[in-house]
């Protein structure tokens, strides 16, 4: 509980490679996953965002809340929605049965399909997000988010709210064991509730007094003095970053093109089989 | 420049939401610290030695509200005129709050935070970053979070990351509360050593009398707001009697020489002995 962030510290290639690259690599990903309304491009994306997860945090990347996360979603909208989607009008065919849900109705081609893109789309941005978050320190990311023009005040708040949450828990823990050990009453989830408001006051009295003590330490170091602190990270634009940028960028200018002359390849009214989920162009 | 690095004169201080309503917490202060001295404040609970610290980098009057009068002088420049984030190059600061003085993400930050609001050249900071992290002994928490730390610990960072400043005054409040005796111990050595070496000027409050005499030049005596004594450890600890009426223990062997006045007055013209090995040297040379 001490440690909320999710950075896992490392040495890949996507460790040292520049925050503001990666968070451009994001940025592009959330655009290109939405611009089709077919499973290939974002299938490709969360396979290639799988692979750089891998290869930066090699099996971590399971154990990760993030992949957990697509695994849930995974169910809600390709299981689930096969049912409940209001635009599914023709029954699926299991090996020639319709499975069917009461009140919801029959899993349909429809809302297979739906599901599926919109799962796509969902989980290669949050796979390049994983990415994103796992290999840039927050320091790293304060850096980046300065350098993007971000104030540098409101930098430090985001650090600085990023550490308070562990400390709160703690300290609502501590507030909490004296409490009990005065005899707060702890029997039933009712007690458990009154309690919280027992504690929720010292709680914010304390956090009070401890950002009143903490920012006098500040200033004794210092902070205040200069709105450009010297920048102490280690990462600078490399070619490959560059080069990665670069092919990203005429990727995206080459899908969009494509959607522009071709449309969004979207075969929503057109399924009537399994492989129709999985045709570019309709028959 | 005046021959003195830090100047209080005529300081009176009160608390604006002070719980004893009348009482100021720093009563006509006088004190002059000349560069490079090692001075140890000492006194009771609320005798008013935090208030001190606050005063020396300005934070009283700026960030504490409460009626000031007198002047307060770092290196001839009156704290009023100066913010305290630029006062920090000058005066480094050491809370007794491990926990609130920490704000970075890892330990290593934050030994680079003070300097870098300084604008120091990235090459430098870190020079001094790591020389501090090996005076202080952090390299094995070099990239853990402070807030993962054991309160001694914290407290340990906390000391390194003022130090990392490189302050010519370093003002230490209770720096030692959450550490165990060894650790203590280590940590006047070190600041003994700055002291020496680097002629850093030192004010350091703590309660340890004993351990305190075998290193400071001098002593602060605070009571109820005010400097009761000040001078050399020995000339401070000649007077029992105003120790006995702050209720303030003095090192025990001086307290025993005092005891057995008659007798030690006997042994030849010694002074009173301040620590453990004078008074074992006096005995030693008796037996001659
Ligand atoms: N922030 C504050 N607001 C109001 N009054 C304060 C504040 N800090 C200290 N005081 C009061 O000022 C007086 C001196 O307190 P100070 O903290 O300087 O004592 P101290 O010698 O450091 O004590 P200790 O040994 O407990 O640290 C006390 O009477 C205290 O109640
Ligand atoms: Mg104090």
């Amino acid at each position: 509980m001490s440690d909320m962030s999710m950075y896992i510290p490392g040495n890949s290639f996507f460790h040292k490679c520049d925050a503001k690259v990666k968070m451009l690599l994001l940025v592009i990903v959330s655009i290109m996953a939405f611009l089709f309304h077919s499973p290939y491009l974002s299938g490709f994306l969360l396979i290639v965002g799988a692979v750089f997860n891998y290869i930066s945090i090699g099996n971590r990347m399971f154990k990760h809340m993030l992949t957990r996360m697509i695994i849930i979603m995974m169910f809600f909208l390709i299981i689930l929605h096969g049912f409940v989607n209001p635009r599914g009008e023709t029954p699926a065919s299991f090996f020639g049965q319709e499975i069917s849900l009461p009140f919801f109705g029959a899993y349909t081609y429809e809302g297979f399909y739906l599901g599926l893109v919109f799962w796509l789309r969902l989980s290669s941005i949050i796979m390049m997000a994983e990415l994103f978050i796992s290999t840039t320190s927050p320091s790293d990311l304060i850096h980046g988010l300065h350098k993007l023009g971000v104030p540098y005040n409101f930098c430090f708040m985001v650090s600085m709210s990023l550490q308070l949450i562990p400390i709160s828990v703690r300290e609502a823990q501590i507030i909490n064991s004296a409490q009990r050990a005065r005899g707060l009453p702890e029997k039933s989830i009712v007690d458990r509730f009154k309690g919280l408001l027992p504690m929720f006051v010292p709680l914010v009295v304390s956090s009070l007094e401890r950002m009143e003590r903490t920012s006098m330490a500040l200033e004794c170091r210092g902070f205040g003095n200069t709105n450009n602190p010297t920048s102490m990270s280690d990462i600078v634009i490399r070619k490959s970053d560059i080069a990665l940028m670069v092919i990203t960028l005429l990727l995206l200018v080459a899908c969009v093109i494509i959607r522009i002359r071709f449309g969004s390849f979207d075969m929503t009214d057109h399924l009537t089989s399994w492989a129709d989920c999985f045709r570019l162009v309709a028959r | 420049m005046s021959e003195y690095i830090l100047e209080l004169k005529d300081v009176n201080f009160k608390y604006e939401n002070a719980p004893t309503v009348e009482e100021p917490a720093l009563k006509n202060i006088n004190l002059k610290v000349k560069k490079g001295e090692f001075i140890g404040v000492i006194g009771s609970n609320n005798s008013g030695k935090s208030t001190l610290c606050a005063l020396c980098n300005g934070l009283i009057p700026k960030a504490l509200d409460g009626e000031f009068s007198g002047q307060v002088l770092v290196d001839g420049q009156d704290i009023k005129d100066v913010s305290t984030a630029k006062m920090s190059q000058k005066v480094g600061l050491v809370l007794p709050d491990p926990e609130a003085q920490l704000s970075q993400l890892t330990v290593y930050d934050e030994l680079t935070f003070g300097p870098s609001n300084l604008e120091l050249p990235r090459e430098k900071i870190f020079e001094e970053a790591d020389r501090v992290m090996k005076l202080i002994r952090l390299e094995n928490f070099k990239e853990r979070s402070p807030f993962s730390l054991s309160g001694g610990e914290q407290q340990r960072v906390a000391i390194a990351s003022v130090l990392a400043m490189n302050p010519e005054i370093l003002v230490l409040d209770e720096p030692t509360s959450n550490l165990d005796p060894l650790s203590t111990q280590e940590i006047f050595e070190i600041i003994c050593k700055l002291n020496r070496e680097m002629n850093m000027t030192v004010i350091l409050v703590e309660h340890e009398v004993e351990l305190m005499a075998q290193y400071v030049d001098r002593f602060v005596v605070m009571d109820n707001g005010r400097i009761v004594l000040d001078g050399s450890p020995k000339e401070v600890f000649s007077h029992r009697e105003v120790f006995e009426q702050i209720k303030m223990f003095i090192p025990t062997v001086t307290s025993l020489a005092g005891e057995i006045d008659e007798e030690y007055r006997k042994w030849g013209n010694y002074e009173y002995p301040i620590t453990l090995e004078e008074m074992i040297k006096i005995i030693d040379s008796r037996k001659e």
